[in-house]
């Protein structure tokens, strides 16, 4: 499975729990893979790897300048073999995909974020399908 | 303390100018000291040149040009460009190269375009004679010549002259030391007693490959140039960021600056240099260059991959980053980010109560296109880097890079150890010891 296959079947599982959902949402010169929002909910953003959580944890400690809940997702056994002592001092989620999401650990709110890098997020780009924001 | 062109009283800061796209990064004449040009630049846009030296002149900038003659040894694909002929393609020298090559004669026009110059090309003395004497004098008066006398009128007879005289010079490798560089100092002999016209100071060039500096190997080509009477040594280390120099690179390099700048006496020059080359000030170095968008190493071909993106040059690593990375540890209010992130002239004027906003603001703006898929079945927003951010980021380098030179000149070596094992103790537990070690390995050998 690739990461773009992984990321479509994240993003029917969340548009299925009413979810807006973009897809590599421009955030300084990076992109976002997913960047969800319930109506009157707070956004997430989701970093999506098969299996190198290292760099998927780099990428979502950046991603919470702008976003104040942040997950790493990856294929369930994948996720559920990790060591989450690094993404629980990070404040980071996790989150397995397999026949759907299971959220092994929750973010928590990022001390990092500011409004100033929240305003970066280029959230002017088409949805993949469906609604806009 | 060094000896330098221009007499001032720290590490001399040379600004390069690459293009004359980045004319409008010279308008603050208190953030550079000299300026160097490339001769394929100030033969392909000469009066665009000239204006923009008369312009620095009256802020009493002087300039030296780097004669490039190394590109004229250089595989063929190096300085020229591809065009596509029936069965494949064809090498074509680039024009401004063309037009160099034909100002300098002999030897040079000759092979340009046709082969790369060999160390056999000057056995015979009368070629050298006429390297040496048209090189030299390209640098002397071609850019006085391209005037017209209505214009000269205007300016005195130092005008558009060179502060100093770079000798030919072509690269050499572990591997070509053998050949190149007997060459290389016969040329500096000669450039040192052929007359060009204009009375400067002879300084010779040394382009090496890396591993030159990387064992005792160095000792070779140092002895052969130190003996040189010449004014002064320009050093070119090929692909060399300063971040990533070993411990032994860095004590044979400080011997070096130390032994042919006979500790001060005569100059010494860094081409492309950062932070640990103003610290060398303290071992005899006199300045170094960098260009204003272009960092502070450069290999010998030039490299592709398109221009590269503004980063913010975090003044605690005196490395360039990502600004996310930075962004970061951008702290709450104006006041908390000067003395936590950086006090230079530019951030003072950009930077607002709100720190983060004003960072974002300053420093990230960002500019988006939409990318359509070649097959027409969609696309994504692409961000860019805007206009004001590179604006932006680079006067924050070199206001930064002022501050710098200054702080490396006025502060004692066994301070200035301190400072850098303070910062990497304190960057190392932000962005980790391979981002922040380097402090550590200049602060144990880059200072005497």
């Amino acid at each position: 499975m690739s990461e773009e296959l992984l990321a479509d079947k994240i993003e029917s599982l969340l548009r299925a729990q009413g979810y807006h959902v973009y897809r590599e949402v421009p955030f300084w010169l990076r992109r976002i893979d997913i960047y969800a929002v319930q109506p009157g909910g707070t956004p997430i953003a989701i970093e999506v790897k098969l299996r190198d959580w290292r760099t998927a944890l780099t990428q979502a400690k950046l991603y919470q300048l702008g976003v104040q809940h942040v997950y790493v997702a990856m294929p369930g056994g994948i996720a559920r073999r990790m060591e989450q002592r690094h993404f629980k001092d990070a404040s980071v989620g996790v989150m397995a995909v397999d026949d759907g999401i299971e959220e092994l650990l929750p973010p928590r709110r990022s001390a990092k974020y500011r409004k100033a890098y929240r305003d970066m997020l280029v959230l002017s780009s088409k949805p993949t399908e469906g609604e806009w924001e | 303390m060094a000896r330098t062109l221009t007499g001032c009283s720290h590490p001399e800061r040379i600004l390069r100018l690459g293009m004359l796209g980045e004319k409008a990064f010279f308008a603050r004449p208190e953030l550079y000291d000299m300026v160097m040009l490339n001769a394929n630049l100030v033969q392909a846009f000469t009066a665009g040149v000239a204006a923009f030296l008369v312009e620095r002149l009256k802020a009493d900038k002087p300039f030296i040009i780097d004669p490039m003659t190394y590109a004229f040894g250089l595989p063929l694909a190096a300085i020229s460009k591809r065009t596509k002929v029936p069965d494949g393609y064809r090498l074509d020298l680039k024009q401004t190269f063309r037009a160099l090559a034909d100002s300098y004669e002999g030897i040079i026009a000759a092979r340009a375009g046709q082969t790369p110059l060999l160390p056999g090309d000057f056995e015979d003395d009368a070629v050298q004679k006429e390297t040496c004497q048209k090189t030299l004098s390209y640098q002397a008066g071609h850019l006085k010549a391209s005037l017209t006398p209505d214009v000269l009128k205007y300016l005195d007879d130092s005008a558009l002259q060179p502060a100093a005289l770079l000798c030919p010079y072509f690269h050499f490798s572990a591997a070509t030391m053998a050949d190149w560089l007997p060459t290389n100092i016969s040329l500096i002999r000669c450039a040192c007693n052929t007359d060009c016209g204009l009375d400067a100071p002879r300084l010779a060039v040394i382009c090496i490959s890396r591993e030159l500096l990387q064992s005792d190997q160095y000792r070779t080509w140092l002895d052969q140039y130190v003996g040189l009477d010449v004014a002064g040594y320009c050093l070119w280390v090929v692909d060399f960021p300063e971040a990533d120099a070993t411990d032994q690179e860095l004590a044979n390099l400080r011997d070096v600056v130390s032994k042919l700048s006979r500790e001060g006496e005569r100059f010494f020059y860094k081409i492309y240099g950062g932070y640990l080359s103003a610290l060398m000030w303290h071992s005899g170095l006199s300045g170094f260059s960098y260009g204003p968008g272009y960092g502070e190493d450069r290999n010998i071909s030039p490299v592709g991959g398109g221009l590269p993106q503004p980063k913010f040059y975090l003044p605690g690593l005196h490395q360039r980053m990502d600004a996310l990375d930075v962004a970061g540890i951008v702290p709450a209010t104006k006041a908390q980010f000067m003395q936590q992130i950086c006090q230079c002239s530019h951030c003072k004027s950009v930077i607002g109560e709100n720190a983060a906003a004003a960072y974002a603001a300053a420093y990230m703006e960002t500019d988006t296109t939409w990318i359509t898929r070649s097959d027409g079945s969609g696309g994504r927003e692409q961000a860019y880097a805007a206009q004001s951010t590179k604006v932006n980021s680079t006067f924050h380098y070199l206001a930064v890079r002022s501050l710098e030179v200054a702080a490396a000149a006025d502060t004692e070596p066994a301070h200035l150890k301190i400072e850098l094992t303070d910062k990497f103790a304190k960057y190392q537990k932000t962005f980790g010891l391979d981002m922040s070690v380097h402090l550590r390995q200049w602060a144990a050998h880059a200072l005497p």
